[in-house]
């Protein structure tokens, strides 16, 4: 009859803990031994969706009592390099620029002649900058002066977080350049011309697109050309053409094994095939199938329909990535002093 | 007349502002019909997802409610110097935006932090790893068992709890069978907002997490993972999904209340 | 159990003056005492110093002739009883009363058939049949009362302390309780301390009234005692109607200000004083002077006059008779019976 009432929580509690020191942890260790963490940008997320399933299967059968199983998380270039930095397990880093990577290697997580140690500067596939219109291309837009036109509204990422949205810039900057009297004065006002028609500034490619291709912003993405056309022919079919402009910049996204991670893993010899195989005709095969230009010359040659033929410039050309980040990126730099006034 | 235009309007105010995002984030998951909605928990990302948000919100509650209790009641027992700059401490998560409470973990466990080389040499990760996360959620999550049930226990004051003491009651047992009875409606309520916060916390677990699927996304990470890579009907199931927890514990709460309405008047 | 206090004092932390002032007091065995005095006096301190709830720096707490100092309130074992009662309000009335109980270590703790046995005999004492079921907030402030009563009953306290416990009550319902309580006492023999600042309930209540003032006693024994022989003005204020009569002594004489009241005799040096006196000892003179005192009503066969003097009206009770008259015309005032007091002292008076 005399009963003291008393929190009747006690149960959840006690219980909670316990599926808390029981649960939280096995899947860490577990993945430790049998898991590859691919650290990528923004864009690749079906790419190596594709790759990693391929991957796994092909490993399997040559070393079928140890399958593996990769994933991949995906962010904005710079961000993700960060968390690298930071600790992020990261095996294999796939990003978007090469000074991305360069900064994991001045901390130590890889060697600096990471570029070299494997074939085309590291880099399995190539993309460039186009323009991605609406449908119609209703603003007429074909070349770079286009976009400056009045009533034209340009989505592109923001340089200081996006590696994609880096090569949005340097395409306009190497456009300007090269155009009769460019110097770098001319090319700073095209820039800061271009960036007065940008509504928004999205931290990601990936962000960027999703504000033009679901929300409806703007008139033309600058957008990395297998973005483009997944929007094109997966996505939004018959809601968006592609303009690929008369010059434009050839985007190198290398990749790299962190050497530091993966001998904490002891996952040098899986990841090593891993980026190898990225290089193989069969991973040739789907980066062109998701709209990456194989470096593999057979195998672009055999999708020539797929990428239109375009004059391009590279990286080295505007004085490689060093160079760039510090006049172009770093605080105070010239990005800096085109978007805020 | 005014009474009924000031309730019309409220209830258009809720309906557009709090029922039909739910509505739409609904529709929306059923858009390709209901197979299309849970073949989205096939993905063992997915569910992978579920029960990592599970797992971290029982054990903020489980934590936060602990230390929640001993900081109301440490705080609304006694005076000691430093006592007001504590409770605007414990206010702090409130007012600090989120992504600083994930970048402050970084900043003390990241492999660039002050015990980052240490930690690597002891091989257990915290940052972009489970704990990692679970440190985001307690930060975010803090101040809520303590916000509501220190108003409770001053309101209560001592009498009780010192009538007990002298009944022979241990301060455990004060705890257990007076205080925290007496306070039960703002401790679950607490506990309730806790849960909820720490269901949904995006912004500090994201700096933290490393969004690798599988293994450290969250529900909410892993809807955004699931809208950028173009999937939406998944991505909005698992939105639905985080709407129906939401208000699964909305009402447990408001039950509790009303069960528990009976017996809280002051005696 | 006695109770024994040996100068305690308690010091607030930020405050200069004790509210406990080197208090020495025994209470009995058995006994029935009661702490009165005006609020801030020091009382319900002394109470939970008694307790435990409250630390006291100075001087030593003895129960049973043992000190408990070091001892915790819930090693005490001693009954509470709270003003605002402090029932737990989640729990039935029967969980409060058996609570005490109920938390006891296992070794020492009844069997709940026990428990609930006790509960009922409790609940049987205190009048409050088949309540068990109910919450605190069901019930009347008597009755809630009560049930803080038996709860602190229920586990056989060596003393019971009171706190102000009728303080929240209507005066009908405190009357009926304060009768109960003494019965009570009387049956259960249980040494009772009393804190209240009524001074009727304390004289009907207590065997002993200890009076404080200012964190000290200024007198204790029983109510009459203290009635007739009060220690000093604030005393004799406190335990009855006073009224007082200022003037100065003059010549070994107590020359009051107002006309109409004759001088008293005192071998005290010249200087202002007072003349304190209960109304019932005030004695009308008829003829000695030139006031009117009118007959303003009868409470058996005790009369009231009242009598104006320059402005300041005098209550006298008198015995009297169904012919007395209901005008004394031309009468004095006679103050002999008062005490003289100058500032907070009795001054001597003449023998």
């Amino acid at each position: 009859m005399v009963k003291v009432q008393s929190i009747t929580r006690r149960g959840l509690l006690h219980a909670s803990m316990a599926a808390g020191t029981a649960m939280a942890f096995p899947p860490l260790r577990a993945w430790a031994a049998t898991g590859l963490l691919n650290v990528s940008y923004d864009p690749t997320r079906e790419l190596y969706q594709d790759i990693d399933r391929s991957f796994s299967r092909q490993w399997a059968q040559t070393h079928g009592n140890s399958p593996v199983q990769v994933r991949t998380s995906h962010g904005g270039s710079g961000a993700q390099a960060r968390s690298v930095l930071e600790g992020a397990p990261a095996d294999v880093v796939t990003l978007g620029l090469a000074y991305d990577i360069d900064i994991l290697a001045q901390h130590g997580l890889l060697a600096t002649d990471w570029q070299g140690r494997l074939p085309h500067n590291s880099t399995p596939f190539t993309s460039t900058i186009v323009f991605l219109v609406r449908k119609g291309n209703p603003k007429n837009i074909h070349d770079w002066p286009d976009l400056i036109r009045d009533g034209v509204q340009v989505i592109t990422p923001n340089p200081k977080t996006s590696g994609g949205a880096r090569w949005n810039y340097l395409a306009a900057w190497g456009w300007a350049l090269r155009q009769p009297g460019g110097t770098a004065d001319t090319a700073r006002a095209y820039l800061k011309a271009l960036f007065a028609h940008v509504p928004v500034l999205d931290t990601g490619a990936r962000g960027a697109t999703n504000s033009f291709v679901q929300r409806g912003l703007g008139d033309v993405l600058l957008a990395w050309e297998d973005e483009a056309l997944l929007a094109t022919r997966d996505i939004g079919p018959d809601q968006f053409d592609i303009v690929v402009p008369p010059i434009t910049i050839l985007a190198e996204p290398p990749v790299a094994v962190v050497d530091r991670n993966v001998q904490a893993h002891g996952t040098t010899a899986v990841a090593q095939a891993y980026v190898t195989y990225l290089f193989s005709d069969e991973g040739q095969k789907i980066g062109a199938r998701h709209y990456f230009r194989p470096v593999n010359p057979t195998i672009l040659d055999a999708n020539r329909d797929r990428f239109p033929d375009t004059a391009t410039f590279d990286i080295a050309s505007l004085g490689g990535w060093t160079t760039v980040q510090k006049d172009h990126f770093a605080d105070g730099g010239i990005f800096d002093s085109i978007y805020s006034r | 007349m005014t009474r009924f235009a000031f309730a019309a309007l409220i209830y258009l105010l809720m309906g557009m502002m709090v029922v039909l995002p739910p509505v739409m984030v609904l529709a929306m998951a059923l858009s390709h019909g209901a197979g299309a909605a849970l073949a989205t928990f096939a993905d063992p990302d997915a569910l992978s997802a579920i029960r990592l948000t599970i797992i971290m919100t029982v054990l903020t509650v489980g934590v936060n409610t602990v230390f929640g209790v001993m900081a109301a009641w440490t705080l609304s027992h006694f005076r000691f110097p430093g006592r007001n700059l504590l409770i605007v401490l414990i206010e702090l998560p409130l007012s600090v935006s989120p992504v600083v409470g994930g970048l402050v973990w970084l900043l003390v466990f990241g492999t660039q932090g002050w015990w980052g080389t240490a930690l690597e040499r002891w091989g257990h990760p915290i940052m972009f790893a489970p704990p990692g996360i679970l440190l985001a959620t307690i930060f975010v999550t803090f101040p809520y068992v303590t916000r509501t049930l220190m108003p409770m226990l001053a309101h209560n004051g001592r009498t009780a709890e010192e009538a007990a003491i002298t009944l022979g009651a241990s301060l455990w047992q004060v705890l257990w069978h007076v205080t925290l009875p007496g306070a039960r409606l703002a401790l679950v309520s607490g506990i309730l907002l806790t849960t909820a916060r720490a269901m949904g916390e995006f912004g500090a677990v994201s700096v933290v997490s490393g969004h690798i699927p599988g293994l450290t996304e969250t529900m909410p990470l892993h809807i955004e993972t699931l809208y950028n890579g173009y999937q939406t009907v998944a991505a909005f199931t698992m939105a639905a999904l985080l709407v129906l927890m939401a208000v699964i514990v909305v009402a447990v709460r408001t039950f509790l209340e009303r069960g528990q309405d009976r017996t809280e008047k002051t005696a | 159990m006695s109770v024994q206090l040996d100068h305690i004092t308690r010091i607030l932390p930020q405050s200069s003056r004790p509210i406990v002032d080197d208090i020495s007091l025994l209470v009995p065995d058995g006994s029935f005492t009661a702490l009165v005095g005006p609020s801030g006096a020091g009382k319900t301190s002394l109470l939970r110093i008694i307790a435990g709830l409250d630390p006291h720096q100075g001087g030593h707490v003895m129960i049973d002739g043992a000190c408990v100092d070091i001892q915790d309130a819930r090693a005490r074992n001693i009954g509470f009883v709270f003003q605002h009662y402090a029932l737990f309000a989640h729990m039935t009335v029967a969980a409060n009363i058996g609570f005490g109980l109920s938390i006891r270590p296992r070794r020492t703790r009844p069997g709940k058939a026990d428990i609930a046995a006790r509960v009922a005999d409790l609940l049987d004492l205190m009048q409050l049949p088949r309540m068990g079921g109910r919450y605190p907030h069901e019930l009347s402030g008597g009755q809630r009362q009560r049930v803080a009563l038996a709860r602190a009953l229920a586990t056989g306290p060596r003393v019971l302390l009171l706190d102000e416990p009728f303080g929240a009550l209507d005066p009908l319902v405190r009357q009926q309780i304060r009768g109960w309580l003494r019965d009570l006492h009387e049956r259960l023999g249980l040494t009772t301390i009393l804190v209240t600042h009524d001074r009727q309930e304390a004289a009907e209540l207590a065997d002993t009234v200890v009076l404080m003032r200012n964190g000290r006693i200024v007198q204790s024994g029983p109510a009459r005692q203290l009635e007739d022989n009060p220690a000093d003005p604030f005393v004799m204020t406190f335990t009855g109607d006073v009224v007082r009569i200022a003037g100065h002594v003059a010549h070994g004489m107590f020359i009051p200000a107002l006309p109409d009241i004759q001088p008293v005799a005192t071998p005290t040096a010249d200087g202002p004083a007072e003349i304190l006196i209960r109304p019932a000892d005030i004695r009308l003179l008829p003829g000695g002077g030139g006031t009117h005192a009118h007959l303003r009503h009868r409470r058996g066969p005790v009369g009231i006059y009242e009598t104006t003097i320059a402005h300041t009206t005098f209550a006298v009770e008198t015995i009297t008779t169904s012919d007395s008259a209901h005008v004394i015309p031309d009468c004095a005032l006679d103050i002999t019976a008062g005490r003289l007091a100058r500032g907070d002292t009795w001054l001597e008076r003449a023998a």
